[in-house]
């Protein structure tokens, strides 16, 4: 047993200081590990004459290293505060009362309390240590999201894993969840969320849908038998820069956040950095727009790495593209009004989806072409997939309809998830049983 | 109750050559809500009226692609004393001609501000929005039955002015919403207030290629009360659904129940490559001045 490391303060300080001082010093010394104050505990005596005063510095000397004084005698209408070591409580308390000293416990228990301060400063750096206790009702940060992956791969080990395909202009690290149960690159589906970055919603979307397919696995029939044939890859934040400066600086940012030599405004607008129409009404040749299209298609890393993905995999087979608001369900082309040669199949499982997700919690969604129900948009990515052969290739845009906008309240990230889920699940039920 | 009507701007061609178009007319969720509900505000004016206390609200359809599907639009679920619910009856648009002029015909139901338990009071609708040439500050006729009685408007319009009053000065408020979406119970009627002021800028810039929302309240300038009026000096951010852009505007708006409601606004302009690291802030005095 040793003396509090705080314990030479010198005459200085204020009680408070002292005790703050002390206090701190405390956590400190336990935090690293040094101290162990198991038992100990800290009483308040109130001297009521000099005399009681006395014979409270008596206890100091008496025994060196019996109490420790937090708050030394001073004077009579002063509280003394002082440490006891759980080996010297009984004497202690016993001189006390023989004495006539009243005295009252402030802390039962040192330890205890050091512990739960260090438990407290743990969660407030708000990094969960299962997913079980990660709030899906709320909004997190990007560093919360990166951790709530690597628990959610280490939990669902048999069928998860996580795939990093780049690394974003900042670099950051750009990664892919791939929901597997076997077999060499089989035919799969993909989904992307938060490519722009403001949408918050589509990145809670993104981490519900995740825990609902492994939930999901062996009770749902459709599901099972979907990862039985086919994988699913999600990219969660697929624009993990300008997700992390929604954060930070500005919550209404969109583009990614590339910069150029001599170039005033920053970012590109991803959703138009494609290579199919590239170029069109619809984008913009403007660095500082919220659609600047960027210098040439695929320039951003962010884009480029999802192209080169699932060029090299060669078996995508849907894709889904998800944005938010406006509640809409859309397919190619954006770029044009020219229809798609399978143009009724997807607009028939767009109807299907959009009923499905409606019957959830009776949220009414928009289907149709990109082009005719939202607006020309050129070098987007469903158009790009499905030039490339993705025959399923599909965009969202979840709630609201203006009313909150990007800034959905988090207590709607469940709804939204659960009916979205619904028409996620038609689209894949659909490719799985149309092969090509 | 007598239906009302107002008409604001001139300028309602009559046409007689009817079109080809199909049933479906390009949706904009809400946009011209943002319109409506500085429109009811003209509304009550015409009849000597303003009214915040009732509160239009609706989701029709635009001009801009006269090939994308329509569909009613039923209400969400609003917590209690938050914009009022729309129910979207019927819809017509006439793209009279595509490029330069485009009509819509829209009814629609209105809602209480702040409704009470279990009360089912809804206004009916119906308004003719006339766009001409791309132009902004779309003509509007709106006539409505079934509003709550002027009277009892106007008493509640004192209510919530007096409540308004009330209200500690949130200066140091920023962000309505906060980034979660979430608006302080108490600091709703700010909101609201601001919602008020952004619609009339709004349906200054709106043309039938131009949508706004009220995306966020981002400052509160000034709040003053000592004159009898709300004196409310703010600026919000305004999102631009065709360019996706960000617009934030100064407005300057002051409310006494029973007078007009005084908008005062300036809004930024999209930066071009060129400027180098000037940006218009908020010091900028406001240029317009509209008063009604």
């Amino acid at each position: 047993m040793q003396g509090a490391p705080g314990g030479g303060v010198g005459p200085g300080l204020s009680p408070v200081d002292r005790w703050t001082l002390l206090v701190f010093s405390f956590i400190l010394a336990a935090a690293l590990g040094q101290m162990n104050f198991t038992g100990d505990q800290v009483l308040r005596v109130l001297a009521k004459n000099e005399e009681q005063l006395s014979l409270l510095r008596d206890l100091e000397g008496l025994k060196p290293q019996k109490v420790d004084f937090w708050r030394g005698p001073a004077r009579p209408s002063l509280p003394v505060d002082m440490r006891v070591p759980f080996s010297e409580l009984k004497d202690v308390k016993a001189y006390l009362g023989s004495h006539g000293l009243a005295y009252s416990v402030m802390i039962k228990d040192i330890q205890v309390l050091l512990d739960e301060e260090r438990e407290a400063m743990a969660k407030s750096r708000r990094l969960e240590r299962s997913t079980s206790s990660f709030s899906y009702a709320s909004y997190h940060t990007l560093e919360e999201i990166y951790s709530w992956i690597d628990n959610f791969v280490a939990e669902h080990s048999d069928i998860v894993s996580k795939i990093r395909i780049g690394h974003s202009f900042e670099n950051r690290s750009i990664v892919v969840l791939k929901f597997s149960t076997g077999g060499p690159q089989r035919r799969a589906i993909w989904i992307d969320t938060g490519i722009h970055s403001r949408e918050w919603i589509t990145h809670a979307t993104g981490i519900w849908t995740a825990k609902k397919i492994v939930t999901e696995y062996g009770k749902d029939r459709t599901l099972t038998d979907l990862l039985d044939a086919m994988d699913i890859f999600m990219e969660i934040v697929t624009n993990p820069d300008g997700f992390a400066f929604t954060h930070s600086m500005n919550r209404l940012w969109r583009k990614n956040k590339s910069t150029r030599p001599g170039i005033f405004c920053i970012g590109v607008d991803l959703n138009r950095n494609w290579k199919s129409g590239f170029g069109g009404n619809g984008s913009n040749n403007n660095p500082c727009s919220e659609t600047y299209r960027g210098p040439s298609p695929q320039s951003e890393p962010e884009v480029a790495a999802i192209v080169d993905f699932i060029t090299s995999h060669g078996n995508i087979k849907a894709l889904i593209s998800i944005h938010s608001y406006s509640q809409m369900l859309m397919y190619p082309y954006g770029h044009s009004s020219e229809p798609v040669p399978n143009q009724k199949e997807l607009n028939d499982l767009a109807k299907d989806a959009a009923q499905a997700l409606y019957e959830v919690h009776g949220i009414q969604y928009i289907y149709g072409s990109i082009s005719t129900t939202l607006y020309v948009a050129s070098g987007i990515t469903v158009d790009w997939a499905y030039d490339n052969g993705i025959k399923f290739s599909f965009t969202f845009e979840l709630r609201d309809t203006g009313r909150y906008g990007f800034l959905l309240p988090a207590s709607q990230i469940i709804p939204t998830a659960q009916e979205t889920w619904l028409a996620l699940r038609t689209i894949m039920e659909h490719t799985l049983n149309h092969p090509y | 109750m007598p239906g009302s009507s107002c008409v604001i701007g001139c300028g309602l061609e009559t046409r007689k050559e009817e079109p080809p178009f199909s049933q479906h007319c390009f949706p904009q969720p809400l946009w011209l809500l943002l319109i409506l509900t500085y429109l009811i505000e003209r509304l009550m004016m015409c009849r000597d009226m303003p009214a915040v206390n009732e509160w239009i609200s609706f989701a029709p359809c635009g001009c801009s692609n006269p090939r994308a599907s329509c569909r009613g639009r039923t209400t969400q679920p609003e917590e209690v004393g938050s914009m009022p619910g729309t129910e979207l009856l019927n819809s017509k648009p006439r793209i009279v001609n595509p490029k330069k002029e485009c009509q819509v015909d829209l009814v629609f139901t209105t809602d209480r501000y702040n409704p009470e338990e279990g009360e089912e009071r809804l206004g009916k609708c119906s308004a003719r929005v006339f766009f001409r040439n791309q132009k902004p500050r779309p003509a509007i006729n709106v006539t409505c039955t079934r509003l709550i009685e002027k009277n009892k408007r106007q008493q509640e319009d004192y209510l919530l002015y007096k409540h308004m009053k009330q209200l500690k000065t949130p200066l140091d408020v920023v962000s309505i919403p906060d980034s979660h979406g979430h608006i302080d119970p108490s600091l709703r009627p700010i909101w609201d207030l601001a919602f008020l002021g952004g619609s009339y800028v709004m349906w200054e810039k709106t043309t039938q290629f131009l949508h706004y929302y009220m995306a966020q309240l981002s400052s509160v300038n000034q709040w003053k009360t000592n004159d009898d009026a709300i004196d409310f000096d703010y600026t919000v951010l305004l999102h631009e659904f065709s360019t996706q852009e960000i617009i934030p505007c100064r407005i300057h708006l002051v409310w006494y129940p029973g007078k007009p409601l005084k908008v005062k606004y300036h809004c930024q302009e999209l930066q071009t490559p060129e400027a180098s690291g000037t940006e218009e802030g908020s010091a900028v005095a406001p240029t317009e001045l509209n008063n009604f």
